[in-house]
């Protein structure tokens, strides 16, 4: 009962002083400000928010407050400086409000709007992966990141705005990036962190009346090269299924077929002009196939099983960070050769 | 005295000799089946081949079967694991009919094996050499041969099974997936700009239709008739999303955000979605969740919805479970090669979270499988599945409720 009335109190003082308040300080010396702050500052739908209250005035640790979510009293206490809540859907809109009684008898309101919105940034490295390859691309050093931002926004009639209709401005490390930003540019092409580092890019987009912004930010970190080995079946071709790894046996021929995959280097296919390829056999500089550099033949003499080391080093002649180089210890059977029964 | 000593030398030197030849005849016999089993099963025989088992020289009488399903020996019926075809395989579908077809990868040629234990007979000897991926369209009427140049290049050609040489070409489509239908397929293409998603009709002189075009080129498809699930290709270091595309309005709705090593498949009625991620470097876990709901069950299983599949119904989800993780970065390392797994098979209550294991190949049998490709039959008691390990064909037949009941009543 008590608390009814200091709510019904508080929403008469909220509606009558406080404007007074703002335009005659002089009149009502005793009442202040108070801000509701969100975090995050721009919700997405069903985001748990945390809404906290600040004022300059007076400490609000020992004040009574009372919070409302659409009109209706959520939480109320003594020292309840904070509140959480969930994001509605896209479009929706939610009222917070905040009521406080200070321990001097001031009383202070506010409310604040929100519109959640959602949107994702999405990126990959423009960078080499094998055909068929079912994982992501990732950013070494001096390639290209390709980002694109999948937005909702949902206006207050349940229309969903057209994303070329939406406003994003991207940035790095909170620098806006103004030559890629504007209207509909809900994709972008750019360079990635230099020399081995990291950057956060983010979009943030807003609906062209301003009432609805969303957030999504990335890490883009610099990850190494990584060379890998197959063996290439004359039958069945490069054997992506199944890398070569130390201690890999070779069975069956007396000539091998070995093939580097150059993963996550600019480049568009393993064989072209932009990688240098170096290879050695048991230390010993070879060379790979001609037009396919990618790929090393291994002819195999005498019967016995053997052992080799086979050294394989990939460098971007452009780019001077993006390199990798893998040693491979792999045995080869010398049974299926001298096998009476190795056709 | 001295010629009985004779004849016992000569019956001990001619026994002795028997032996000999008999222990000859079953390793050239063993040695023989190895080699017809294989070559039988390329087709360079011509007609049809029996590839159950069998053949050789003394295969029938004393070879030892490699069937597994007969090393096991069981009161309870038991889930039955067949190798279909043990060359690799470029893909496969199950027919409406009782009948399974498949590409050989080496040659690009089309089996058809009727199923369960019956004769494989090539349908279609239109030689493409190291056909990588291959999809068969139309209930197996139609095949998708894909491969590679040596510039990285990927061509897909279409044509009719038996009519090699009509076909239709696409070049630079990264992602193919046959709509459930059969008679249209949904398409990624790479282009300068990202990628361009289309939808094509498999009649004759129709059109591709483009939906949607991306920045990014790596996605992941699930592609039912009206709509396609799109998830980015995953990473174990990277968060990763996915989206539900409307394919007649092109209208996208976002559905998971931010997973790390993210896949995900979507119900056959679009209700709901299994996926997978990676929560802080930690092992694959395997959820459901509501689209319209948001409401989501956290299953207790490490695992990829990759190597899952859903029931036609829905209700459940069968998945191939690894038995155990080496220590590497999921998926990346089992993209790349670097690790195979030894799976069971698993069925998940879709709406409840209940699991059940079904079958573990490596229990049962002593066989190691890393099951990719998973789909079932209409009566979801078959799994048919790749090894990725060797890329061969397999199926696991599920005891029928029936058998089970009737081996509980007779028990009791």
């Amino acid at each position: 009962m008590h608390m009814r009335l200091f709510f019904f109190t508080g929403i008469f003082l909220g509606l009558f002083f406080v404007p007074l308040a703002w335009t005659s300080a002089q009149v009502l010396p005793t009442l202040g400000s108070v801000e509701i702050n969100l975090t995050p500052e721009h919700p997405q739908p069903g985001q748990l928010v945390q809404a906290t209250i600040s004022s300059a005035s007076e400490s609000v640790r020992a004040a009574s407050i009372v919070w409302l979510l659409n009109d209706r009293v959520e939480l109320e206490g003594p020292g309840e400086v904070s509140f959480s809540f969930r994001a509605g859907k896209a479009g929706s809109t939610q009222t917070v409000g905040v009521l406080m009684r200070t321990t001097s008898g001031q009383v202070l309101a506010n409310t604040l709007t929100l519109q959640p919105a959602q949107v994702t940034l999405l990126w990959e490295a423009d960078t080499y992966t094998p055909p068929f390859y079912q994982g992501r691309s990732l950013y070494s050093s001096g390639s290209l990141i390709r980002a694109e931002a999948i937005a909702e926004f949902i206006d207050s009639s349940g229309n969903t705005y057209d994303p070329s209709k939406l406003i994003y401005t991207w940035s790095k490390n909170g620098t806006v990036i103004g030559g890629i930003s504007g209207v509909a540019a809900s994709s972008i092409v750019t360079e990635g962190p230099k020399f081995l580092g990291n950057y956060i890019l983010a979009v943030e987009v807003q609906a062209p009346d301003g009432t609805q912004v969303a957030l999504s930010a990335a890490r883009i970190q610099t990850t190494e090269p990584i060379i890998k080995l197959y063996e290439r079946d004359p039958l069945i071709g490069v054997m992506y299924h199944t890398a070569v790894s130390t201690d890999h046996i070779f069975s069956g021929s007396s000539q091998f077929e070995v093939h580097a995959s150059p993963f996550f280097m600019a480049t568009q296919h393993a064989n072209a002009s932009s990688l240098n390829y170096t290879w050695q056999v048991n230390g010993t500089r070879v060379f790979g196939d001609g037009d396919t550099p990618a790929e090393l033949t291994l002819q195999l003499s005498g019967q016995d099983s053997l052992r080799t080391r086979i050294r394989v080093a990939v460098a971007h002649v452009q780019h001077l960070l993006q390199a990798g180089e893998e040693t491979f210890a792999v045995g080869f059977e010398g049974s299926a050769r001298e096998s009476l029964f190795g056709f | 005295m001295k010629r009985r000593r004779l004849y016992i030398g000569i019956s001990i030197l001619i026994t002795l000799l028997i032996a000999a030849l008999v222990g000859w005849a079953l390793f050239v016999g063993n040695q023989q089946q190895e080699l017809q089993k294989d070559t039988a099963d390329l087709g360079y025989f011509g007609g049809s081949t029996d590839s159950s088992g069998g053949g050789g020289l003394f295969g029938g009488i004393f070879g030892g079967d490699n069937d597994p399903e007969n090393t096991t020996v069981s009161t309870e019926p038991q889930p039955i694991l067949r190798q279909l075809y043990n060359l690799p395989t470029a893909g496969f579908i199950k027919k409406r009919s009782n009948a399974i077809r498949f590409v050989d990868r080496a040659t690009g040629h089309v089996f058809e094996r009727d199923l369960p234990e019956g004769a494989t007979t090539r349908v279609d000897q239109t030689t493409v050499p190291q056909v990588y991926e291959a999809y068969l369209t139309e209930d197996g009427d139609g095949v998708i041969r894909r491969y590679i140049d040596s510039e990285d290049n990927i061509t897909s050609v279409y044509s009719r099974v038996g009519e090699g040489d009509k076909n239709r070409t696409l070049s630079n489509a990264n992602t193919i997936r046959v709509m459930p239908s059969g008679s249209s397929i949904l398409y990624i293409e790479e282009t300068g700009a990202g990628s361009v998603l289309s939808t094509l009709s498999l009649e004759e002189g129709s059109a591709p239709k483009k939906v949607t075009s991306s920045n990014l080129r790596g996605w992941e498809v699930d592609a039912k008739d009206a709509f396609a699930l799109l998830t980015q290709k995953p990473s174990g270091t990277l968060p990763g999303s996915s989206y539900v595309l409307d394919l007649t309005t092109g209208a996208k709705k976002l559905i998971l955000q931010q997973a790390t090593g993210l896949m995900a498949k979507i119900s056959p009625d679009g209700t709901r979605v299994l996926y997978s991620d990676t929560q802080e470097g930690s092992l694959p876990k395997l959820s459901i969740r509501n689209i319209e709901t948001n409401a989501t069950i956290r299953l207790d299983a490490s695992g990829f919805a990759e190597k899952c599949v859903w029931s036609l119904a829905g209700a459940k989800i069968y998945c191939a479970l690894p038995n155990s993780f080496p220590q590497v970065l999921y998926p990346d390392a089992w993209y790349q090669g670097d690790v195979h797994f030894s799976d069971s098979l698993w069925e998940i209550d879709t709406l409840t979270g209940e699991m059940r294991q079904l079958f573990s190949p490596k229990e049962s049998e002593g066989i190691s499988i890393d099951m990719v490709s998973l789909s079932t039959d209409l009566t979801g008691r078959v799994i048919f599945f790749i090894n990725k390990t060797d890329q061969t064909l397999w199926s696991i037949t599920l005891p029928s409720e029936e058998e089970v009941s009737d081996t509980a009543e007779n028990e009791s």
